[in-house]
């Protein structure tokens, strides 16, 4: 406002300090004259006296304090004149800026996306409570019991509410087709508390709690109902329940949690609920800080030992809050970190670019600089007004990154909605920019500005007055040659090195792909296929399950196509299970199998034997371990016979009968340190996993095994994939971490060739004439070559040396913190070096041709 | 260039510039002639300090400024002392005073 004001002032004040002086010169004047002066001679004292009346005003503007708000808006002139009167260097400069600065807006779409609050009321008086026992697992939630006592118990929150999450079956009526929908299956006050209301319809109330209605979510709604809005009131079938439809959620709600939702539903309805764990979330009353709910909170769940020691024994709670979808954890913070650096490096490169560009056009300028400062401008106003050109290129740039980052971002999303199954239900992540990502392009644009402008501003004023009006263009740039030219060299070196960074880690990347999808996991993936069905969901008790699962053993063996069928806990690479063992501070993955697994997946065991028959019905303290949790527990000793406690107190320990060859069970890309097989019990469980080996294309027989579930039980809620569709999800991972390193690598290559294009061609034009001069003498084409080739190979040299060191070490943060894999591949660098030094080479090939085709004639004439 | 036109020390030109503004507004011209005069031409005010300084002492807030007219019919800019500008001169003036007695006792001492 002030600044409205003093720029709409300004003329004003002009005029007054005009007449003020004005009035003084009369005031003196008439004063001589009445001490007898005459009025001329008056005049001429009085100019005397006062001295230069412009030096003055000048001095007054200065103390009014406004002086740089004029200079602002007359270097801020001055560039937008610059930059047009060279439109190409201005397009180059901003579309560097733009790529470099996109990429950087890009990630922080996604970050502001998921690290926002909330949109609820107050998402930060949001805690969550979580379980501290095996946090770093993140499985262990708070029972339904358990909140039922925190929401009853509490006086820190205003209101607490429950939550979990299910898949369901959708339709199957009568043979129609059944699709899973991904439910929240949330306590009645869960609108309410969180302050959302529905933009169709009504949102769920504690009235709700015994009744069938569900509310929408808003991708749900647009991609199964076409956003119709009669679809309030319709029956939507889930778990062959008939849920009444009472309202849709609006866009950017979809839940506490970064997850895929379609529907929510009452969480009482859960035939379950006592045995399932809840996520909590409390809203704290305004007076209370998470602290002091905290404290309250230990004596709550002390309490719980004692009233369910069973579930609770080894467990105590603690709040964390929940103010956005994706809350920092000790995990996550280094990993957005190392992600922000590796954009802020291809930032980097296009930094240098344009300090390289804007260097090379100071030296063009330097007489209109020299002119400037011969003119009185002070040098510290002259940095001022380049930085203020460089400033305006990048705020430009900054324009064209937004635009850029919102379309990259929305292929981003695209690809990673592509890559999670249909049946995870309808993923939506509102990416659209806020204000705090446009203030982030903002700020960063501002601060991209200065780095790369400061180092060619303090150079550009630094010239010597005399020779630079003296001289010619050319010479003058030999002259400033010695300068200008190690910090010019230093920018290649750093783009280079930057450069090889981050093409090393997309070549990483994409071999990881090749490696993901070639490798062997040790099991046999293909022609088999993954069976589970819930019949608690049809609400059958544990000996009709029982009875049922037999019966569909029995008939799936019979089927022709099919090979083995066994029985498993968890699929392997679907899900995981852990479990701590006790060797203190381990923990192992695990899955519960039955006898024939190692035979279905064509597991080999290298040492002792299966499960035997007796052992599977009794549920024996037995297990069969991996070869490498045999090397790791035993070093040097036999496995077998060893005992090996592991779950709640160890106790009783289970003795080891076999050692399994190693497999990568849990991730493709990693075999697992601890591995334990344990028998699978025959109790009946929520939901049951069958793997089945087929013996031709499992594709083939997944509808005859539909039928045979179908012909035992028509309503019963079946997911049906072949092994090789299910572990698609990881193999994607990768798909887009290549895309998106591939991505960043070829656009650093890119900039990288600009710039030593740039460095060498302009170096190559700047010596002209000493070209010219050592032909003339009788120099050959190929020394000529040499001398240039050989100074943009001695930079790429030294780049490249950095590059490889720096990649070392950024690869091994970046392994370490997500994939637990070890990435040195030597192929990969030498691979990835010798394509930079090509490129290199070309990009400086060109220059350099133009060097040894310069006419000695004309060189020497070359100004 | 500034010291050599004021002969006054850094600082004191805009406490002796309150102090003339204390007693009633006033323009420039005059705030000129008063320090010669009341300083028996001991001191004299260039134009080239006194307008910057009366600006800069506007800007701080220490001035109030108004048009108005002279007792010859000329329109001025007169200059009166605002309220944190009585504080200031209050402050200054016992500030001076504290060091023109310790420079006065150093003086005498020495001797």
């Amino acid at each position: 406002m002030r600044l409205l004001h003093l720029l709409f002032r300004k003329r004003l004040a002009e005029r007054q300090l005009d007449k003020e002086l004005r009035f003084h010169l009369e005031q003196q004047i008439d004063d001589h004259i009445a001490a007898g002066m005459t009025p001329e001679e008056a005049r001429r004292r009085v100019r005397i006296e006062f001295g230069g009346l412009e030096q003055i005003k000048e001095e007054c503007r200065d103390s009014r304090g406004i002086r740089w708000l004029d200079n602002l808006v007359q270097d801020i002139r001055y560039a937008v004149r610059m930059l047009r009167s060279n439109p190409s260097f201005a397009s180059v400069a901003v579309l560097t800026l733009g790529l470099g600065l996109g990429v950087n807006t890009t990630l922080f779409t996604f970050l502001n996306a998921g690290l926002r609050p909330l949109p609820v009321r107050d998402p930060g008086q949001l805690v969550e409570v979580q379980s501290s026992v095996q946090r770093e697992q993140g499985f262990s939630r708070p029972s339904y019991p358990d909140y039922l006592e925190i929401r009853d118990h509490s006086q820190a929150y205003s209101g607490v509410i429950a939550m979990t999450r299910a898949s369901l079956t959708m339709g199957g009526a009568r043979g129609e087709p059944q699709e899973p929908a991904q439910a929240h299956l949330v306590s009645g006050n869960y609108f309410s508390v969180l302050g959302v209301q529905a933009i169709l319809g009504r949102a769920l109330t504690p009235n709700d709690d015994r009744g069938l209605v569900a509310v929408l979510s808003y991708g749900f709604w647009q991609r199964r109902f076409h956003s119709d809005t009669g679809v309030l009131g319709k029956t939507l079938l889930l778990n062959f329940r008939p849920y009444t439809v009472i309202g849709v959620m609006p866009p950017e709600f979809i839940g506490t949690k970064l997850t895929s939702i379609d529907v929510w539903i009452p969480l009482t309805l859960d035939s379950e609920v006592n045995k399932s764990q809840v996520e909590v979330v409390g809203r704290l009353k305004p007076e209370i800080n998470i602290s002091r709910a905290s404290a309250e909170l230990s004596v709550i769940s002390k309490r719980l030992v004692h009233q369910f020691p069973e579930t609770n024994a080894a467990s105590s709670f603690v709040l964390e809050s929940a103010s956005s979808l994706v809350t920092p954890s000790p995990y996550l913070t280094p990993l957005i970190a190392t992600a922000m650096a590796t954009v802020g490096l291809v930032l980097l490169i296009a930094c240098a670019n344009v300090a390289n560009l804007l260097m090379a056009r100071s030296v063009v300028r330097r007489k209109e600089i020299a002119a400037r400062l011969a003119l009185g401008a002070g040098r510290s106003r002259l940095v001022t007004q380049l930085l203020t050109e460089s400033t305006l290129l990048a705020l430009l740039g900054g324009g064209l990154g937004i635009v850029f980052a919102i379309s990259m971002s929305r292929v981003v999303l695209r690809e990673i909605v592509r890559a999670i199954p249909a049946e995870a239900g309808t993923f939506y992540f509102n990416i659209a920019p806020d204000y705090r990502v446009f203030l982030y392009a903002f700020l960063l644009s501002l601060a991209t500005g200065i780095v790369f402008g400061l180092v060619p501003a303090l150079q550009a004023s630094k010239v010597d007055l005399a020779s630079a009006l003296k001289l010619d263009g050319a010479s003058a740039g030999r002259q400033g040659r010695r300068s200008f030219f190690a910090t010019r060299d230093l920018l290649v070196v750093v783009q280079v090195s930057v450069c090889l960074v981050l093409l090393i880690a997309s070549g990483l990347a994409v071999r990881g792909l090749i490696l993901v999808l070639t490798t062997d996991p040790g099991f046999q993936t293909s022609n088999m296929i993954l069976l589970e069905f819930s019949p608690d969901r049809l609400g059958y008790d544990a000996p009709k399950t029982i009875a049922f699962e037999r019966r569909l053993d029995a008939r799936l063996k019979a089927m022709p196509g099919i090979e083995s069928v066994s029985e498993v806990e968890v699929f392997p690479l679907v899900s995981q299970r852990i479990v701590p063992i006790d060797v203190p501070g381990r923990v192992a993955r695990y899955n519960r199998v039955t006898a024939n697994y190692f035979q279905t997946l064509r597991l080999p065991i290298v040492r002792g034997r299966t499960f035997s028959a007796a052992e599977m019905a009794t549920g024996g303290r037995v297990m069969l371990v991996s070869e490498s949790t045999a090397r790791n527990l035993w070093p040097g000793q036999d496995p077998i016979g060893k005992c090996l406690g592991y779950g709640k107190a160890y106790s009783p320990p289970s003795e080891v009968i076999g050692v399994v060859r190693d497999a990568r069970n849990a991730m493709l890309w990693q075999v697992d340190d601890l591995y334990l097989y344990l028998p699978l019990s025959s109790d009946a469980a929520f939901t049951e996993s069958f793997l089945i080996r087929t013996r031709s294309d499992p594709k083939f027989i997944m509808g005859g095994i539909r039928s045979e579930v179908q012909a035992l039980e028509l309503r019963m809620p079946i997911f049906l994939h072949t092994m090789d569709q299910a572990i698609g999800l990881q193999v994607s991972i990768f798909r887009i971490a290549a895309k998106i390193a591939g991505t960043l690598g070829i656009l650093a290559l890119l900039l990288t060739a600009v710039g030593i294009y740039g460095l060498m061609a302009y170096t190559v034009t700047q010596r002209t004439r000493e070209i010219g001069i050592r032909m003339a003498l009788g120099a050959g084409r190929a020394s000529m070559m040499r001398l240039v080739l050989g100074q943009s190979c001695k930079l790429v040299i030294i780049g490249a040396g950095i590059g490889l060191v720096g990649a070392v070490v950024f690869i091994r943060i970046w392994s370490s913190l997500l994939l637990n894999i070890e990435l040195l591949d030597p192929l990969t660098f030498a691979a990835v070096t010798g394509f930079l030094f090509g490129i290199a080479l070309l990009a400086t090939y060109i220059p350099a041709r133009r060097a040894t085709r310069v006419d000695p004639m004309v060189a020497l004439r070359y100004e | 260039m500034k010291q050599e036109k004021s002969d006054l020390l850094q600082g004191t030109l805009d406490m002796l510039i309150l102090k003339v503004v204390a007693l009633g507004p006033i323009h420039g011209y005059s705030i000129s002639q008063r320090i010669q005069q009341i300083s028996k031409d001991v001191l004299q005010v260039q134009q080239g300090s006194l307008y910057p300084a009366l600006h800069r002492l506007e800007n701080r807030g220490w001035l109030d400024a108004e048009w108005g007219e002279t007792e010859t019919g000329r329109e001025a800019k007169f200059y009166s002392l605002s309220k944190a500008g009585k504080k200031q001169l209050a402050l200054e003036t016992a500030n001076w005073a504290r060091l023109s007695d310790a420079i006065a006792l150093i003086l005498q001492t020495a001797e």
